[in-house]
């Protein structure tokens, strides 16, 4: 048996010094670890030095959650080292310690068979894996894990070499959440299967739901626009008939810079090992079909749209609840509306970038229902029948994937192969439907030829 | 020798047999019956009505609309997105509504009786119930969005 050392390795920014926190553990001493499982993480921060570039920092929204997740090449036995981890604040702050590459955590003993041929033939540098949380408000704060808090935008990112970082966005409803972020640690699942340099983005629905209308309108809205709209909110609540409390003002600014900000042409920096990279806008986008309600919001006098959860608004504070009422009108959508909503984004999309859109479609059936005839209600039958509407949903997306070059996550026929159990309520689903999505979601994306999704290396 | 099998014979034999009798409702022997808030989704223990549909005394056809429900698992589901579901009930079969136990904005326990029935508009009710309505149950879309209607 040998003790394989797990070292951090290189990782330099230009200008900069990477400080880190103290090592926080994922897997106990003596844990048998898989080929590339994530073992232990730390906090980073980015100090300038005299020759820090003039100008803003790098990646500044997201500095105070960025963190490092630490995989092992090799499988083995984990033994910490047991300097590595001081515990409390010194876990917590990245303020103490200079990442030195050639700093060990730990080793893994196996047999010397076990070490792996190819980019560290002694696998002794860990493989990095880059996460960055967005904070909703920089008062939001949770060190309490990895990637932890409140964030209106999440990323991981790995891979070595030069090549450009492919980016997938997920950008839907909870149902993404899961398939997304995946089981603990975030992003693990994404990080064992592809090789990289790559990105998983997700933005998550805490407040803002991205109907394609939404989506549409963030894309094409111009600052000005968007100031009107922060002045016009502001106003509206501040000067209404019914005093805000703090509820409101919370949940309404939350609202308001979900709205006002566009992951899908968003830019994104990537610190790297040997530097700084600048990840472009997503090279694919996944939405939800789930998120396409049959009526939206759009406001009275500047015609934005604008769609929240029903269940978040009985939250929200009377303030907000008024706004709403007074402010907004309540537009119907059809399932044709719906599809020129769509067609509009992907027009929109491929004005500007080459970006693919994935649509996560909707189960059509549901296990609680024991109708025999479409007899006893009301045409059109879309509008009364949720499973019906569904039905035709579905089907609108296979026209838009013919026109628009739309792919399509057949969320559908994957609940029917598993069975209801793995998605009862049409929305939530289990581990094993969220792994099987995810594995569709890649299929996808090679079949596209999106760089940077490549599977791993068989290890 | 032929064993169970029914031959041309016994076909016919079947075919020239008189008339089923009508179904036991159809016939002058009326019957009451019941309609209780069953489990909808396995999750669920009460659900609110949204909609009541007929009046007591009216006759019902086949596919009459009864009532709106609206399933909110928030209490049960540990998660900031509670499924809340809305169903419409309607009949199976005919029967005359005769007494309404509920009301819309009513929270009804599963179980809760909703609504009395009768296959006769004029049959006394101081009997039990023989069975439950038949009824059909179909997920409906929101009409309004919820905040408007004051709540989930």
């Amino acid at each position: 048996m040998s003790l394989v050392p797990l070292r951090l390795g290189t990782l330099a920014v230009a200008g900069y010094d990477v400080v880190r926190s103290g090592v926080r553990w994922l897997r106990d001493e003596g844990h048998a670890c898989r080929v590339g499982e994530l073992v232990a993480y730390c906090n980073l921060r980015l100090a300038p030095t005299a020759s820090a570039p003039a100008g803003a920092a790098p990646f500044a929204e997201e500095a105070r959650d960025f963190q490092v997740g630490l995989a092992t090449r090799v499988g083995g036995r984990l033994h910490r080292a047991h300097d590595a981890s001081r515990g409390g604040f010194i876990d917590r702050l990245a303020e103490h310690t200079v990442w030195m590459p050639n700093h060990v955590i730990g080793h893994v003993q196996c047999r010397p068979s076990e070490r792996p041929a190819g980019v560290d033939p002694d696998g002794e540098t860990l493989e990095l894996m880059l996460v960055a949380g967005r904070r909703v408000t920089e008062i939001a704060e949770d060190r309490s894990g990895f990637l932890t808090g409140w964030h209106d935008r999440v990323r991981a990112w790995w891979g070595e070499g030069e090549a450009p970082v492919g980016t997938l966005l997920g950008y839907g409803i909870c149902e993404q959440l899961g398939v997304f972020r995946g089981e603990s640690p975030a992003f693990a699942d994404w990080f064992g299967a592809v090789a990289g340099p790559a990105q998983v983005v997700y933005v998550p629905d805490n407040v803002l739901v991205p109907c394609a209308a939404v989506v549409a309108d963030q894309c094409r809205r111009t600052a000005d626009e968007a100031e009107a709209i922060r002045a016009d909110v502001t106003h509206s609540i501040a000067t209404g008939p019914v005093v805000p409390t703090p509820a409101d003002w919370m949940f309404v600014s939350a609202l308001i810079s979900a709205l006002l900000r566009s992951p899908l042409t968003e830019r994104c920096d990537v610190p790297m090992r040997r530097g700084l990279a600048q990840a472009d806008v997503p090279d694919a986008v996944v939405l939800s079909l789930n998120a396409e309600p049959p009526g939206i919001l759009r406001h009275r006098r500047l015609g934005y749209r604008l769609q929240c959860h029903a269940y978040r608004m009985s939250d929200a504070g009377p303030a907000v609840r008024s706004w709403i009422e007074r402010d907004f009108e309540h537009v119907a959508r059809s399932v044709a509306d719906i599809g020129c909503d769509f067609r509009a984004l992907a027009d929109r999309v491929r004005e500007r970038t080459t970006t693919a859109l994935l649509v996560m479609n909707t189960r059509s059936t549901s296990g609680f229902e024991t109708f025999h005839s479409y007899a006893p209600f009301d045409r059109p039958l879309g509008n009364m029948l949720g499973s019906v509407r569904a039905k035709e949903l579905n089907l609108m997306l296979h026209d838009l994937a013919r026109e628009r070059n739309v792919s399509i996550v057949d969320n559908d026929a994957i609940a029917a192969e598993l069975g209801a159990t793995h998605l009862p309520d049409g929305v939530h689903n289990s581990a094993t439907m969220q792994a099987e999505l995810r594995r569709e979601i890649l299929h996808i994306l090679r079949g596209r030829g999106i760089a940077g999704f490549a599977a791993r290396p068989s290890r | 020798m032929r064993g169970a099998y029914a031959g041309p014979a016994e076909r016919g034999a079947i075919a020239r047999a008189p008339l089923r009798q009508p179904h036991r409702s159809r016939r002058r022997n009326p019957l009451l019956l019941a309609l209780t808030l069953p489990r909808i989704n396995e999750h669920m223990l009460s659900a609110v009505v949204a909609a009541v549909h007929p009046s007591a005394g009216a006759e019902l056809a086949v596919g009459a609309k009864l009532v709106d429900l609206t399933v909110d698992l928030t209490a049960i589901a540990a998660q900031d997105c509670p499924p809340v579901s809305h169903f419409r009930m309607v009949v199976r079969e005919r029967a005359c509504l005769r007494e309404l136990a509920v009301a819309p904005v009513n929270e009804i326990a599963v179980g809760t009786r909703i609504a009395l029935f009768s296959t006769d508009p004029h049959e006394l009710l101081d009997a039990e119930p023989v069975r439950e309505l038949r009824v059909a149950i179909a997920g409906i879309l929101m009409q309004a969005p919820a905040w408007s209607g004051g709540g989930r």
